[in-house]
């Protein structure tokens, strides 16, 4: 029961022993804010209140804004 | 110059002057794609750190015709990266220093600077004349208004978003990708803050998205469709990520 969890900033690998988490969950246990992050689930955008199930590839990498 | 000409004998729509200024671009990319080059519209929004970089190679490689905007004066913060100013620019209104600097960079190009925030109407008459937008903005609720008037007249942007050691880049086209606002759904429309970053990461992001502009004007390969890459410059490290197509026309057809 794991949700692998894969963050491009740190180029750190997580595996999170959950049944499922919501993506703001997961960016809290992280320690990484929601409005500077992207996150996909298996490729698709996924936003603060969707829901990850065990077994999804997660990753994370930040967006900036500035130009 | 007589032997470049030689060397160019195709090149009859260029002027002797241009076939020597391009002579080391024209043996890679071919005389009919430095024309195309000549005959492209390019727009920039945003005339900053990214902005910066931008103009000045889109000027140097030869685009035809390059459209900028900003409405910012030049302030002494900006000289750390934003490499069109200089120390007595201060005060003067960027667009126009950038227009005399690009003029004397390279005198054929058509230069159209806008002074002007970026609004609806604004890009509404400028959008239709060109073949890409260069998003160099430094907030997403502009951002989301050329994402909205480049998706109605199906323009492509190229987005980058720069901060510290970090960046993103990505070609959004309708038809083809998601638009840039359900792309970035989770990101939080915030208002402009201060710019915090490393004065090589927009001179980097920026030259990425100038090769993008080449790709697309110029078909050289496949630009970065539903595709992000991710820069970290403290590596440094390049990771492109793929995204799976999420049908946005809902949000995107308002
Ligand atoms: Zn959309």
């Amino acid at each position: 029961m794991v949700v692998k969890v894969r963050v491009l900033e740190s180029n750190e690998c997580i595996e999170l022993e959950v049944k499922e988490i919501s993506v703001r969950e997961i960016l809290s246990k992280l320690g990484l804010t929601l409005s500077e992050h992207i996150v996909l689930k298996n490729g698709e955008v996924i936003t603060e209140d969707d829901v990850v199930e065990d077994g999804s590839e997660i990753v994370i990498f930040t967006v900036k804004s500035g130009g | 110059m007589a032997n470049i000409e030689g060397v160019f004998e195709s090149c009859r729509e260029l002027s002797s002057e241009e076939l020597e200024r391009y002579s080391r671009q024209i043996p890679v990319i071919g005389c009919e794609k430095q024309l195309k080059l000549k005959e492209s519209s390019v727009l920039v929004a945003g005339v900053g750190g990214l902005g910066s970089i931008i103009l000045y190679y889109l000027v140097a490689a030869g685009i035809g015709r390059v459209v900028f905007i900003d409405d910012g004066i030049v302030e002494l913060s900006n000289l750390q990266r934003q490499i069109l100013f200089t120390t007595e620019d201060i005060g003067k209104p960027k667009v126009l220093v950038a227009e005399n600097r690009l003029k004397a960079l390279n005198p054929h190009i058509k230069l159209i600077p806008l002074q002007a925030t970026i609004t609806e109407d604004l890009l509404e008459k400028y959008i239709r004349d060109v073949d890409v937008v260069v998003d160099a903005l430094d907030n997403w609720e502009a951002r989301f208004v050329i994402d909205k008037i480049a998706w109605k007249y199906w323009k492509p942007i190229v987005h980058a978003g720069v901060g510290e050691y970090y960046g993103q880049l990505t070609v959004i086209k309708r038809g083809v990708t998601p638009c840039l606002r359900c792309l970035f759904r989770g990101v939080k429309s915030s208002s402009r803050g201060r710019v915090t970053v490393l004065a090589t990461t927009p001179g980097i992001l920026g030259l990425l998205e100038v090769n993008e502009v080449f790709k697309l004007l110029l078909g050289l390969s496949e630009p970065l469709y539903n595709k992000i890459l991710v820069f970290n410059g403290k590596k440094p490290s390049i990771d492109i990520v793929e995204i799976k197509i999420s049908d946005c026309s809902e949000i995107c057809e308002n």
